[in-house]
């Protein structure tokens, strides 16, 4: 019986061992095929993968190219509207104040008729006492029936016709006498007007036609006694205005905006690797924006006080231009449409960008308020804010009185620009993340990704040949011990190693894949730590070059002296002789 | 007791050249209770809870250390190293006092002050 049972179990032996060797070679085979199938799945998974960014990247063009589409789309249909709305503003200034500009258009007329003589007086004098009556409660009107009854040499008119343009408005009254005066060469008169017209001004809430005032100093109107007057008018203006807590406050805080408003964010193509591997870019891009105003604004000043002043030679002309300034530009009631003009002007020049006109108008609103500060006068000039053109005298004589305040607010702009800069700057590339204060650290950089994607590499092999790929060996092992006693354990042994195996075969990647993986990824990431250190060197040598023009500006802007732009000269050298 | 424009308006007037002058000598001080004058002395007017509550400046002792500070609570002068934390909450001064062009950082509940070595004043709101 033991001799039976030890054949009958060699038997089941033999045939195991022969199908061992089947097996083992079909096994052979199969492995072939699976590496097969995998190397044709690796690929397949390649090709949808790279399809599928294809189509994300498709997908976010598409949807980025239709957010561009409605962006522009109601920009247009902004810039439409704007454009309508605009003409039914102009015809409304026509339609309400279209009788003024025809009496505006006298005043210079007049002044121009008399220098030829070739105008009767009587003629002047009725075309004046018409406006007279075509515009009750204007200014203008009882002013040039005073100007005209003065030059027909008609005293009680003139006298009666001058107490209601004062009744009217006083002060607008005494500057254009002031002006006509010293148009006519009479230089006491002129000074008394002008005493009488300083004297009528609030500082801390002037109308906005005193900056005709400034660009009569600026352009060299009144003569030396007068200037030096005015002149010293404005400064104790200025002076009164400073020991005021508030009012300065307001005028540092439009500069600062206005210079703040320059800045421009650097293009993506400057530092191409920081913008797509440093998560600090945003400050870092904010920073650069920030020096970069010290070039800005010297440019922008230099080019204020460069050039020609482009003023008419000749004193009459000036005059008149000041007369036309002065009778078109500053009437209150023509405020608010001048305002809604102002506000489609700026949505029409932005391409329809709403919310950068109304930050812009925002910036502007002093300068369409009644009454404004003196200041705040000479902020709006030497912006260049408000109805009508600012000259180049008047901007430069009004920024020149501003500079205390606009090296303030410069200051202030280059401190918080400095306050501003990150102290280390942080790079995620590829899963790792590193700092660096100024990318002069590019070894221990490079170490540090190396170091972090190796332990990646380590974990992903340690992963792919732990213990849950060597259990089915070790159950084979199992059932293969048992099949001593079973054969029917052995044929399910290799099954199930087989199956065991080819599930493993096909679901973890070959080793030499993922070392191959791992190495391009290595490549690829150095070569980004690399780059973005250089970048950053460059980007804090350009930081510095660019920091470190402020003291340059700095004294550009101390260096600017108001009374030397009192009474402009035509060329740049040479100052006007009235 | 100054309104807060006034005092904003106190607190940009340019700082007297003895008040300046009293910060270059803060790292050879052996006590912050000098420049603590200088601060009180600077300011008559101002209420204890107004004056700056910390001061940060360049450290002229050389590397490692970068910038001092003088934490006006407790009277403590403190030289820093490069790369460690401010104390009491003045290292939002740190950049501006390691810039060459201020001489020191006053910090206050509001922002901080900038002053260069003419006593001229900027702020930074953070």
């Amino acid at each position: 019986m033991g001799r039976s049972a030890l054949q009958n179990y060699r038997t089941p032996v033999v045939v195991a061992r022969g199908l061992l060797t089947n097996l083992t070679s079909r096994l052979g085979a199969l492995g072939h095929e699976i590496a097969d199938v995998r190397a044709g799945v690796h690929n397949l998974e390649g090709r949808v993968d790279e399809r599928c960014d294809v189509l994300q990247k498709q997908l976010h063009s598409l949807t980025s190219d239709f957010r561009e589409f409605v962006a522009q789309d109601k920009a247009h249909k902004d810039i439409a509207i704007s454009e309508t709305r605009l003409v039914r503003v102009r015809q409304e200034l026509e339609r309400n104040f279209g009788f003024y500009a025809e009496i505006r258009r006298r005043a210079t007329g007049i002044l121009q008729a008399s220098d030829l003589a070739i105008v009767r007086e009587e003629t002047i004098r009725s075309s004046t006492e018409e406006a007279m009556i075509g515009a009750p409660g204007y200014w203008l009107a009882p002013a040039l029936v005073a100007i005209a009854s003065w030059m027909a040499d008609k005293q009680d008119l003139a006298n009666k016709a001058l107490a209601e343009a004062m009744r009217r408005d006083d002060s607008k009254t005494s500057l254009l006498l002031c002006l006509v005066s010293r148009r006519l060469g009479r230089h006491d008169t002129a000074r008394r007007w002008l005493v009488r017209y300083l004297g009528l001004q609030d500082p801390f809430a002037l109308d906005r036609e005193a900056i005709v005032l400034v660009d009569a100093l600026a352009s060299g109107v009144f003569g030396g006694g007068n200037a030096a007057a005015g002149l010293e008018s404005i400064e104790a203006w200025t002076e009164e205005i400073k020991n005021r807590v508030g009012v300065v406050e307001r005028e540092r805080a439009r500069w600062k905006q206005a210079i703040l408003d320059m800045s421009t964010a650097p293009g993506a193509s400057e530092y191409p690797y920081l913008t797509k591997h440093s998560p600090t870019w945003p400050q870092l891009a904010s920073a650069l924006g920030g020096v970069r105003l010290n070039g800005l604004v010297e440019k922008r000043v230099e080019a204020m006080y460069e050039g020609e002043l482009g003023l008419s030679p000749k004193l009459a002309n000036r005059v008149d231009e000041l007369v036309d300034d002065l009778v078109r530009r500053f009437d209150d009631d023509e405020l608010p449409l001048r305002r809604e003009e102002r506000k489609l002007e700026l949505i029409i020049s932005g391409s329809g960008d709403r919310a950068t006109a109304e930050a812009h108008l925002a910036l502007e609103s002093p300068a369409f308020a009644e009454r404004t500060s003196f200041v705040t006068l000479l902020t709006n000039a030497a912006l260049g804010m408000g109805v009508g053109r600012v000259s180049r005298a008047t901007q430069r004589l009004a920024f020149a009185l501003s500079t205390p305040w606009v090296i303030e607010a410069y200051d202030d702009v280059v401190t918080g620009v400095r306050a501003a800069q990150p102290a280390t700057i942080e790079l995620a590339i590829d899963g790792w993340t590193g700092t660096t204060a100024d990318g002069r650290d590019e070894g221990e950089l490079v170490e540090g990704f190396r170091r972090s994607l190796a332990a990646e590499e380590n974990a992903a092999r340690a992963a792919a040949y732990g213990l849950g790929f060597w259990w089915p060996a070790l159950v084979a092992v199992a059932f293969l011990a048992l099949a001593f006693f079973s054969k029917y354990l052995l044929v399910g042994a290799l099954v199930f190693t087989i199956v065991q195996l080819a599930f493993y075969v096909l679901s973890l990647p070959p080793a030499r894949v993922r070392k191959a993986q791992f190495a391009a990824r290595r490549e690829v990431g150095v070569t980004a730590v690399e780059a973005c250190c250089a970048e950053i060197v460059d980007l804090c040598e350009d930081v510095a070059r660019e920091d470190a023009r402020a003291s340059g500006v700095r004294a550009l802007l101390e260096s600017i002296n108001a009374s030397e732009h009192v009474g402009a000269t035509l060329d740049g050298r040479r100052k006007i002789v009235a | 007791m100054l309104g807060s424009a006034e005092l904003a308006a106190r607190l940009r007037e340019r700082r007297s050249a003895a008040y300046v002058a009293g910060f270059a000598k803060l790292d050879l001080a052996k006590s912050a209770g000098d420049v603590l004058d200088a601060i009180r002395a600077e300011f008559p007017e101002l209420t204890p809870e107004q004056l700056p509550h910390g001061i940060v400046a360049r450290c002229s002792l050389g590397h490692p250390f970068e910038v001092h500070t003088l934490e006006l609570e407790s009277d403590a002068v403190t030289h820093v190293r490069r790369g460690e934390p401010l104390p009491g909450g003045l290292e939002r001064a740190r950049a501006l006092a390691a810039h060459p062009g201020y001489l020191f950082v006053e910090v206050y509940p509001d922002g901080v002050r900038a002053v260069g070595v003419d006593g001229t004043v900027s702020v930074a709101e953070l």
